[in-house]
């Protein structure tokens, strides 16, 4: 007799692995990239090599140590690196990335068990700690380059070791005008241009400033089926709602809608970080509270915050809520909902009340 | 219909095979309706297609009566019209017989009690006897693995599968990254990792109180998991466990 390979159903899988959801990432991540460097030249991947670099040695060298398995085919340090690099601002000193890489990869997931088990965004966490270790080299935004004024691509690099930018060559973000505009009552929107800033010729980090290229990497995502278009709708939505609330006494609530929407991490935030599959919820109800919260507190800490980087901490602080939003199972199919099992034992309780005084009428009147 | 006592029959047809839907169409009559339906697994489970016809839904753990619904599978009717109209017994079933282990894979009529290597045999022509590497009775996704060709067919066996190594999966599990594609898929609405991560840890009351006896064993969970995680195995695992524990 022949002998078989026996095993238990399903006897066929999808095609779909890890590796392949983490290398569409990688794809979608690409024309952020492109984008940072046609705007700020090559220091930006400059800055992306050390940080994709530092990502995959320190998980590399982290399951050497722990003598785990290694686990740096699944390309997910390599997304942890793209998306911490595209997070910084496009000129920082060389350590900075790669400290952010390292503290991201052993700190924030391979600690907590590796991937799928991460308490919150490895990117994002790391790029806090990177704001609370080297505040002034965290909000120092270059300009766009521009060629026909004597720069080229290589601009910048004279400031791998140490930060010194004139301030003819630092720029403002879009969020810090709408900030002293809040201040100063004004209107927000003043000296800023939609079109720049749909395309991403502002000041910012090096992979949030164009929306459209976030937008075409969405975009992918979405049609490959990588992501869900829930997360992001919803929070991007919120956004606008709570915006349009918070400024609603404003008579600039139009300009600061827009304004929000196309400044700062929000649209990078909300496609590529809060839809990180391990630290977001999967159920439809807390898929929505999820992104509301997101979209509340993101206002929130735009409004009212002294930092910037409003969009990292709602996400940070989201993730954490995150396991208690999954006590928040799926209803199974075929079991009622609480809410109608409720109203009819309350509706079977009046009955019985009914019944048992009509009776007590029936015995009196007989 | 007649010994139920029901008006309102459907006869359920999936879209991928619009012949039949036309032909069964033109065949249809009195209270009998066709209903073609999107092709999508598994909803010719019994709940999921109750669902898809009458939007009913049944209980959890409960049974299609309580909503007034009886399902019959397409070649139970046969038999039973085979028994009744023409008085024969059950003694043979179509059958398909696939896999690039069989040269002359289709559909037969088989009889019961025939050993799967004589149905082998017969059908597999010119294909060396080292192509065929898993052979399983029933579907590729809850079918079960046969160790050998020793078994017979019964009344229930709707098919033989033949596959070489290229026509099923064999891949390590990688670490579960917390997709939520096996929650999202479940036809139950159930929540398969949560149950996969109960049973690592032998907690099997957890999996119980989360509603892993509400399983239907469909296979998706597994099908669809990037990081190949034996899902429905574990579920497997739980629901005997669970069972064992209460028979105690």
């Amino acid at each position: 007799m022949a002998k078989y390979v026996v095993s238990s159903s399903p006897h066929i899988t999808s095609k779909n692995t890890t590796q392949r959801i983490m290398l569409d990432v990688i794809i979608a991540l690409l024309p952020a990239t492109i984008a940072a460097f046609l705007i700020y030249g090559l220091y930006p991947i400059f800055i992306m090599v050390l940080s994709v670099g530092s990502a995959v040695l320190a998980e590399w060298l982290f399951n050497l140590i722990t003598k785990r398995q290694q686990s740096i085919k699944d390309l997910s340090a390599i997304v942890t690196g793209m998306i911490l690099a595209l997070n910084l601002p496009p000129v920082v000193p060389f350590y900075v990335p790669m400290v952010g890489a390292f503290f991201a990869i052993i700190i924030v997931k391979m600690l907590f068990g590796g991937i799928g088990r991460n308490f919150a965004n490895p990117a994002i966490t790391a790029r806090i700690f990177l704001v609370l270790c080297w505040a002034g080299v965290m909000t120092n935004f270059v300009k766009p380059i521009d060629l026909s004024n004597g720069m080229n691509l290589f601009s910048y690099f004279e400031n791998i070791v140490n930060i010194h930018l004139p301030d003819a060559i630092t720029s403002a973000t879009p969020l810090a005008a709408i900030k002293d505009a809040i201040a100063a009552n004004s209107n927000p929107a003043a000296g800023l241009n939609a079109l720049d800033m749909f395309l991403g010729r502002i000041g910012g980090s090096a992979g949030e400033v164009s929306a459209l290229a976030v937008l075409i990497g969405a975009l992918y995502l979405l049609i490959k089926r990588v992501i869900d278009w829930k997360i992001p709708v919803i929070f991007i939505g919120s956004t606008v709602v709570f915006t349009a609330i918070f400024f609603a006494k404003s008579e600039y609530v139009g300009e600061y809608i827009w304004t929000y929407l196309l400044s700062g991490g929000l649209l990078f935030g909300a496609c590529f970080m809060a839809t990180d599959y391990a630290t977001s919820p999967k159920g439809l109800l807390a898929v929505c509270i999820y992104g509301i919260g997101l979209g509340f507190l993101t206002v929130v800490f735009r409004k009212f915050g002294s930092m910037n980087g409003g969009v990292s901490f709602a996400i940070l602080l989201m993730n954490i809520v995150t396991p208690l939003l999954e006590k928040i199972t799926p209803r199974i199919f075929g079991v009622k909902s609480k809410w109608v099992t409720n109203c009819q034992k309350i509706k079977g309780l009046f009955q019985k009340i009914g019944k048992k005084k009509s009776e007590e009428k029936e015995a009196q009147n007989g | 219909m007649k010994a139920l006592g029901v008006e309102k029959g459907y006869i359920a047809i999936e879209n991928n095979k619009p012949e039949a839907i036309k032909i069964m169409k033109e065949a249809a009559n009195g209270g009998v309706e066709i209903v073609p339906l999107k092709t999508k697994y598994p909803q010719g489970a019994e709940k999921q297609i109750i669902y898809a016809v009458t939007k009913r839904v049944v209980p959890a753990g409960g049974l299609p009566a309580q909503v007034g619904c009886v399902v019959s599978n397409t070649h139970t009717a046969y038999s039973v019209a085979q028994a009744v109209f023409e008085g024969e017994t059950l003694f043979k079933r179509a059958m398909t017989v696939s896999g690039d282990g069989v040269e002359r894979a289709g559909n037969y009529w088989v009889r019961g009690g025939i050993p799967f290597s004589y149905i082998y045999e017969t059908l597999r022509g010119e294909v060396p006897e080292c192509i065929t590497n898993k052979v399983i009775n029933g579907g590729p996704m809850m079918g079960f693995a046969q160790a050998d060709l020793r078994p017979v067919t019964a009344k229930g066996t709707s098919s033989l599968l033949f596959l070489s190594h290229k026509q099923f999966s064999e891949v390590e599990p990688t670490q579960c990254i917390n997709c939520g594609r096996c929650i999202n898929h479940c036809p139950m609405h159930l929540v398969p990792r949560d149950y996969e991560r109960a049973v690592l840890r032998k907690d099997y009351a957890a999996a119980e109180k989360l509603g892993v006896m509400n399983c239907l064993e469909c296979g998706s969970c597994s099908f669809i998991c990037p990081a190949k995680r034996p899902l429905v195995q574990a579920i497997r695992l739980a629901k005997k466990e669970i069972r064992s524990r209460g028979k105690k």
